[in-house]
């Protein structure tokens, strides 16, 4: 064999001999991924500067709580002999929708006001009214 | 597979995967180039992330010049020598000799695990002027601009670390052909 393929053979065998330690590509590549990194939090730190931002706008509103803010109505009781299609077709022809019963045996009628609620006494539909 | 200037270009443009087979192909043979230069296994590692991170970093400046092996060797030779000059470590001169050194002595056919003994006992700076020229393969031209010596240094140094592995195999027992 030429000398020349023999030392490069014998630097091949050593090399094989000394092993590179995985923390060597691990480093390589999370170091490399690091300034891909600074857009994503700059993002990420934009976004949350951002619902930050909202919050102080918003800081002097008051809100409702879910329940009140979407569902505004009346809650009644119903009288017991009263049929429920009754009272349905008479919302529905007023534009009006209701739900229930809760637990407590109430309907709350969304968007109702005190002129539906008359009507409704006044057909002896309703047995309680809860303003 | 793509030859290395190709690969080269495509991690100019951060192509992920390209940078990947670089890797593979090379973190041997620079983490045993800084291993066996420093002899010490912690530096040896910090040193080729380094070179790595440059690579990647510097690639777009690859002008296609020189053999890709060079160039990547004369980053990790730079980046050595900003370890050393960090670390305050001097570096031991070899004698050198500017002249042509003209190679007339037997070559070396000795058994390849023989060599390989004999190359662990050579100095550090001998190791890696061998294996930048016989492992490597880089032309003297190359080896100089890696090594930022002239070319008649090169030769020199080539010509007496193969004596030095000589006499070393010798005192193992190699007489020689």
């Amino acid at each position: 064999m030429k000398e020349n393929k023999v030392i490069k053979k014998a630097f091949g065998r050593a090399m094989e001999e000394v092993k590179v330690p995985p923390s060597v590509e691990r480093r390589v590549f999370r170091r490399r991924a690091i300034p891909f990194a600074f857009p994503l939090v700059g993002l990420a730190a934009g976004f949350l500067i951002g619902v930050v931002f909202v919050q102080f706008w918003h800081a002097g509103e008051e809100y409702l709580p879910m329940s009140e803010e979407k569902v505004q109505g009346v809650h009644v009781v119903f009288d017991k002999d009263v049929k429920m299609g009754q009272v349905e077709e008479f919302l529905r022809e007023r534009g009006l929708s209701m739900v229930g019963p809760t637990q407590a045996g109430t309907f709350l009628i969304k968007n109702a006001k005190e002129e539906h609620i008359k009507e409704l006494k006044r057909l002896n539909y309703i047995k309680e009214v809860f303003w | 597979m793509l030859d290395e200037v190709e690969l080269i270009k495509r991690v100019a443009q951060k192509d992920e995967k390209a940078f990947s087979t670089l890797f593979y192909l090379y973190k041997n043979r620079l983490f045993y180039y800084f291993y066996k230069v420093l002899e010490d296994q912690e530096d040896a590692e910090d040193l080729t992330v380094e070179t790595f991170l440059r690579i990647y970093k510097k690639a777009d400046s690859y002008r296609g010049e020189s053999k890709v092996s060079s160039w990547i060797f004369g980053i990790a030779r730079r980046v050595y020598l900003e370890h050393i000059k960090q670390k305050k470590h001097s570096i031991k001169t070899l004698e050198i000799y500017e002249s042509d050194a003209v190679d007339d002595t037997p070559p070396i056919n000795a058994d390849v695990e023989l060599v390989k003994k004999a190359i662990d006992k050579l100095s550090p700076q001998d190791r890696e002027i061998l294996f930048l020229a016989y492992y490597e393969e880089l032309p003297y031209e190359e080896i100089s601009k890696v090594l930022n010596i002239p070319v008649g240094t090169v030769k020199s140094r080539v010509f007496n670390a193969k004596n030095r592995l000589r006499i070393i195999l010798k005192e193992m027992g190699y007489e020689g052909e």
